[in-house]
């Protein structure tokens, strides 16, 4: 793998009946990484974990490359994060949110973000509450307040939910843009359910499910190390111990499987196909969780 | 070097007050002390303790747009602080300066309004009662998600102060000002440790599952 921004090792944290428990994990550093996992998963304990938010955990997590270097406030200068649900106090307003980010983080430019606030739509907002915002409205200002500082890493929890289509795309863009004006050294981790829509972001992937990473790669090579397979109905008994996940229908049935499976395929009329992101990570969180029951 | 520290601190506290908010506390005080210096140059000591009474109640009230909730059990709506290494020490200096603000605003309302309506007797039994109800009624509310609630504890304590420095006033216990002055200090000293203690406490807590 490339050069990490993240290295984990033994990361568990339990609550309740949930583990979280993940032995190794290296983000690549100059890449947009996304995690992916159903509800429950542990997407936001670990996202938390990463960025500092949550200190009750055990293992070890190291940043930008330095096996030494723990998460400081030196460290958190350098990570910009946002989070889901109250993340700000609902009665700050837009503009207060500025001005505690420049408290807050000396590599905070007020006038970018003046003028990303602008750009997202929230510049007749300034004075509005947070708690009077849009879902949406609330997600454009974390990311205008992280995109207003220099950083070399974004810890982004779903931010692409709450976001309409149009604006997810100019999401997509502006990650693009922030990798792209780093050349190299600026990384982003972001937990997403909306596969498809962020896939054009994507450059990693990294597929939660019951607490632990189950698949990762990156995208090129995941379209490669799994193919989507489509074939007549009379064969779907006998492909559906092959595929990990199969959709039926009255034309036939579809599904994923590892490349390395085709031969098993001999003698059956199937078609193949590059699958897409979204279809590998269902596939994937299927088969992990079927294996498990 | 001490001045810039202070500033910074009060920097810091000015960042959680909206310029409503701002704008609200001084028309609020101005009102506070035109009617303490009405009350106090028409019914003496007894409208003085009046004001007294409407200071705290607005002091409890006012919270609402400042501080309302931060020890509700969310602790995750801290989270944007705790992304800083210096959220946590931000939190406690702008805890800390609105207690000192208040202080400050019940001592200054009310010795204003004491020189201005030319009363005498003293004053400072009744802004230290009223900024020891002013921040357990804050401390209690804090705890709350709705304003009705705010305002009936607003209103609570309002009527405690009411009641107790009438109570002095009216039965002879006026003689004792100093002893009650100093039992106003120190809950007023301990309601305002409880304040930062606990308030710190639920927003580091969501460091961890508190």
């Amino acid at each position: 793998m490339a050069e990490s921004v993240i290295q984990a090792r033994n990361l568990r944290k339990k609550y309740g009946d949930f583990q979280l428990c993940i032995p190794h994990l290296e983000i690549p550093k100059g890449f947009a990484t996304a995690l992916i996992g159903e509800n429950g998963a542990g997407k936001t304990t670990l996202l938390n974990i990463l960025s500092g938010v949550r200190l009750d955990f055990e293992g070890e997590v190291f940043y930008f490359g330095n096996q030494s270097q723990g998460l400081d406030g030196s460290v958190q200068e350098r990570i910009g994060y946002t989070g889901t649900g109250g993340y700000f106090l609902p009665n700050w307003t837009v503009r207060q949110v500025g001005e505690l980010n420049e408290m807050l983080f000396s590599r905070f430019h007020k006038e970018r973000f003046e003028s990303l606030c602008e750009e997202m739509g929230l510049g007749r907002s300034r004075s509005k509450s947070v708690k009077k915002l849009s879902d949406g409205n609330r997600v454009k200002l974390m990311l205008t307040a992280v995109l207003s500082r220099d950083t070399d890493l974004l810890i982004l929890d779903e931010p692409a939910s709450p976001l309409d289509p149009l604006m997810r795309e100019q999401l997509c863009d502006r990650m693009r843009d922030y990798l792209d004006g780093g050349n190299g050294g600026r990384s982003i981790f972001f937990s997403t359910h909306n596969i498809a829509d962020m896939e054009n972001a994507t450059d990693y992937c990294l597929i939660m499910e019951q607490g632990t990473i189950v698949e990762e790669g990156f995208v090129e090579d995941l379209k490669e190390k799994y193919v989507l397979v489509k074939g007549e109905a009379a064969d779907a008994a006998q492909a559906g111990d092959i595929l990990f996940s199969m959709n039926r229908g009255s034309y036939g049935f579809e599904g994923i499987c590892p490349a390395r499976d085709l031969e098993r395929f001999a003698g059956m009329d199937v078609a193949v196909e590059i699958p897409t992101l979204s279809q590998i990570c269902v596939s994937v969180m299927k088969k992990s969780r079927n294996s498990v029951q | 070097m001490k001045f810039s520290l202070i500033k910074k601190k009060i920097k810091r506290y000015l960042v959680f007050t909206s310029f409503a908010y701002r704008i609200g506390v001084c028309i609020a005080a101005a009102l506070l002390l035109a009617a303490g210096v009405f009350a106090g140059a028409f019914f003496e000591e007894t409208g003085l303790i009046c004001a007294a009474g409407l200071l705290t109640m607005a002091e409890v009230l006012s919270d609402y747009w400042l501080f309302f909730g931060l020890q509700a059990k969310e602790p995750q709506k801290m989270d944007f602080l705790r992304t800083s290494g210096f959220g946590m020490e931000v939190i406690r200096d702008a805890v800390m300066m609105d207690l000192l603000r208040k202080f400050l605003t019940a001592l200054g309302i009310l010795a204003a309004a004491y020189l201005l309506a030319g009363l005498s007797g003293g004053f400072l039994y009744m802004a230290l009662a009223s900024y020891a109800f002013s921040i357990l009624g804050t401390f209690l509310s804090r705890y709350g998600g709705m304003f009705l609630a705010n305002a009936c504890i607003a209103q609570f304590a309002a009527a405690i102060v009411l009641v107790s420095l009438l109570c002095m006033s009216r039965t002879g216990l006026s003689q004792y000002r100093l002893a009650v002055s100093l039992l106003f200090a120190v809950i007023g000293m301990g309601a305002s440790a409880l304040t930062v203690a606990e308030g710190m406490r639920i927003v580091k807590g969501g460091y961890d599952d508190e």
